[in-house]
């Protein structure tokens, strides 16, 4: 680790290989859950942009959970709509 | 006319305010929908009764929760203003955690001239951590450690590590992986 430090080139990447070999075969203490609130009124607005027949397309990382939970608090989702889900990793399984 | 709106991320429709809500420690949930009904910190939103009752009792239930809660308040980088006190800290996320174990009396002191971190702790009071090695977080990590020579436990190293349940879980042991206590986070 000394070492990885003192490096002019790929210090980062070094100390990340060294960090990377030390967190395993860990034990699992607990769990934690933060909200995010939505901002005032973004369900509103989504649904009047939808009532106008604006298509609305959310990009986003966060995982497929996460999205689906988000798009219904926002007014994105509702019960009544037919949903899809396409998932895949590859473009071949996505065809 | 407008035909279609692109919102470039989840994180535009959301206040970017996070709220420590709810938690596993070991076996047992915590955290309720009610409204708190003392004071909160900032950034946390959290109102459990029975947080205490598990704390004050005996046995595995109670001594997970004190190690969960002292995970909390060590496991971060979090740099204590000299003047005012407030934490800094490098996320909201952060803040969140470390300002519940606070409210919950496992508070962050501050790290000493000889890296010792100093949190003050239910029944045991002011305990030392000398802070060896942060293993920082970055996007791609998606997790960050701590490693601490614990004063308190004989000089034993350990290692804590935070970070998103999936980046964890490929982690943990093959004991720790098939426990009860991971199937209590699902």
């Amino acid at each position: 680790m000394e070492q990885a430090k003192l490096l002019t080139q790929g210090r980062d990447e070094a100390i990340e290989k060294l960090d990377e070999t030390i967190e395993h075969d860990m034990t699992l203490v607990g769990s934690t859950a933060i909200e995010d609130k939505l901002q005032d009124e973004v369900a509103d607005t989504i649904r009047f942009m939808k009532r106008t027949g604006i298509k609305v397309w959310v990009l986003t990382g966060d995982k497929i959970e996460t999205a689906i939970n988000i798009g219904f608090s926002a007014g994105l989702l509702d019960t009544d709509m037919d949903q899809h889900l396409v998932d895949g990793d590859d473009l071949e399984t996505l065809k | 006319m407008v035909e279609y709106v692109f919102s470039d991320k989840t994180g535009t429709l959301t206040q970017n305010i996070m709220e420590f809500r709810k938690f596993t420690a070991g076996m047992k949930n915590f955290g309720t929908n009610e409204k708190p009904t003392v004071k909160q910190e900032s950034n946390v939103n959290f109102h459990d009764p029975n947080f205490h009752q598990v704390l004050n009792g005996s046995g595995k239930d109670s001594k997970d929760l004190d190690h969960c809660m002292t995970f909390l308040s060590l496991c971060h980088t979090i740099v204590v203003d000299k003047n005012t006190n407030a934490y800094n800290a490098a996320s909201p996320d952060e803040l969140a955690l470390v300002n519940f174990a606070k409210q919950m009396n496992y508070e962050f002191k501050d790290i000493d001239k000889d890296d010792n971190m100093i949190v003050d702790i239910p029944k045991k009071g002011l305990q030392k951590y000398k802070l060896l090695h942060v293993c920082e977080f970055t996007s791609s990590r998606k997790r960050m450690s701590v490693i601490v020579k614990d004063l308190n436990d004989g000089g034993k190293i350990k290692l804590f590590c935070k970070g998103a349940d999936s980046i964890i879980k490929a982690r943990l042991s093959k004991t720790s992986i098939i426990s009860p206590e991971m199937a209590a986070t699902q």
